[in-house]
């Protein structure tokens, strides 16, 4: 089973991947291997950090308008992941490709909800195999 | 033109945790006479409008739509207008230059092809730059404070 690891200062979360909904873009993306970004808070639709990716996937996959905390999309116009996490006044449609596990979102909140006072932190990202390696 | 697509490429990847001397140019501006915000707010509205603006060049384009010269001739047009303006009122000199440069090489375009592959490198080094004005900007503070203001005011 397919998951993908985000790390941000020094904690780690798990997410489920939904390859079967979104092939295009995790093929896109685990392409990349593991990597670092900056992150971003998310300015009219509350509670939602995102960041950049080399990725380029021009097609909607699995495109939801409103979002449960937790869902992890990618935006095909800016080529990011964007993470919502909360309350969210949804501002346009994202393509679902994972999302972060239920047991885990306590703790996630608490670290993205400090993207807005602090932008820029680094966000670890990769693809992991369970029983297998980290790509 | 594969020549410019590398060199945006390259500088887009140099820069991708490394913040580039444009954001250091801009932020001087309009020190002197203490107004900063405007630089920084206009220049956050102007990189978010030409990177939406390429991504629908890159779409179109991808899409054969229209008359290849005229699109051509409107793709040109808008990269020296933004290049002119990030140059002028922010003095971000690489940011402007690859506008300039783009301008150029859209008009020598020879297909749809070009000017597809041109807007999807352009728009991504676009979209790194505007992330890297949006995190120069201290929104929670500036939020805070324009509340505030708000509130004084009625």
């Amino acid at each position: 089973m397919k998951t993908l690891k985000l790390t941000i200062d020094g904690k780690t979360f798990t997410a489920d991947v939904f390859e079967d909904k979104a092939p295009k873009i995790v093929a896109a993306l685990e392409a990349l291997g593991k990597f670092d970004s900056r992150l971003i808070s998310a300015k009219i639709c509350n509670e939602e950090i995102y960041y950049p990716t080399n990725a380029f996937v021009d097609e909607m996959e699995n495109p939801f308008y409103d979002q449960e905390p937790g869902n992890i999309g990618f935006f095909p116009k800016r080529q990011c992941i964007c993470i919502f996490y909360g309350q969210l006044d949804a501002v346009g449609f994202c393509n679902v490709f994972a999302k972060i596990r239920e047991e885990e979102l306590t703790d996630f909140y608490q670290i993205a909800k400090q993207v807005w006072h602090k932008q820029g932190g680094i966000i670890t990202t990769e693809f992991v195999t369970e029983g297998g390696e980290a790509k | 033109m594969s020549h410019l697509l590398k060199e945006i490429n390259a500088y887009t990847q140099e820069h991708w945790l490394k913040e580039p001397a444009d954001i250091a140019k801009m932020q001087e501006k309009n020190v002197s006479i203490s107004k900063e915000f405007p630089i920084y707010i206009y220049c956050s509205g102007h990189i978010e409008n030409i990177a939406t603006l390429v991504y629908d060049f890159y779409l179109r384009a991808k899409e054969e739509k229209g008359d290849l010269e005229t699109f051509k001739d409107i793709a040109a047009e808008e990269a020296d207008r933004f290049s002119e303006i990030f140059g002028v009122y922010y003095s971000m000199d690489d940011l402007s230059g690859f506008l300039k440069k783009s301008a150029a090489a859209y008009r020598e375009a020879k297909d749809f092809a070009e000017v597809r592959e041109l807007s999807r490198i352009l728009q991504h080094y676009l979209v790194q730059m505007s992330f890297w004005v949006d995190t120069a900007i201290r929104w929670d503070k500036v939020s805070e404070a324009f509340t505030e203001i708000l509130h004084q005011n009625k």
